[in-house]
């Protein structure tokens, strides 16, 4: 099932790029119900996620909760617009490899983007909550 | 996907999102899911001043989940 709110975010995000010429929106976004979010992605943190060969985000329904983590996941794609999808996702392994997760270049980037786009990023959802 | 071995689960769990607390408490589902399942959650509800905690970063990290997503092609 897919959720109606998923237009909004999908909005949010292309806004969001374009308002602060960030690049191209990533080409899908998808927001997942409760039950089919673990399901379809593994993640039982019940977080957000990047699929790299698809270009896609996929949102579980904590994005209500904390809007914030999706901005983590939009650098993992800028990332990946980069280096090519391909060798984005050969390299994201080759350096998990070495550093682990918690010293992971990519994805201390993709934390520093997001605290520093945060303010922001709220910003533009409670205008587009206002519309 | 190889399920870890735990003797006190009666039904198959390959997620692993079912945990068991200690042996004399009921199995439940592991937080946050067991808080998201507490109310459904609607856009009027999105909070906008709710900045990102850092139980966050150490979640998204889980060598388990870590594992799980790149898997099924995610990055996590």
């Amino acid at each position: 099932m897919i959720l109606p709110e998923q237009r909004f975010y999908q909005d949010l995000i292309a806004q969001f790029c374009s308002k602060y010429n960030l690049g191209k929106p990533p080409a899908k976004l998808e927001l997942l119900d409760k039950n089919q979010y673990p399901i379809e992605t593994g993640d039982t943190e019940m977080l957000t996620s990047y699929l790299v060969g698809k270009d896609k985000i996929v949102l579980s329904p904590t994005i209500f909760e904390l809007p914030g983590i999706v901005l983590h996941e939009l650098c993992h794609h800028f990332q990946a617009l980069r280096l090519g999808l391909i060798e984005y996702a050969k390299r994201y392994k080759q350096l998990l490899k070495t550093y682990g997760y918690d010293s992971h270049p990519y994805e201390l980037e993709a934390e520093e983007f997001a605290k520093k786009w945060w303010v922001e990023f709220a910003s533009l959802i409670k205008q587009k909550m206002e519309e | 996907m190889e399920e870890k071995k735990r003797p006190w689960l009666p039904f198959p769990d390959p997620l692993g999102i079912a945990e068991k607390l200690t042996e004399n408490t009921p199995i439940q589902l592991k937080d946050p899911i067991r808080s998201i399942l507490k109310e459904e959650q609607s856009p009027s509800k999105i909070n906008p001043d709710a900045t990102v905690p850092e139980w966050v970063f150490k979640a998204r990290g889980d060598p388990e989940r870590v594992k799980r997503l790149l898997e099924r092609g995610f990055i996590p």
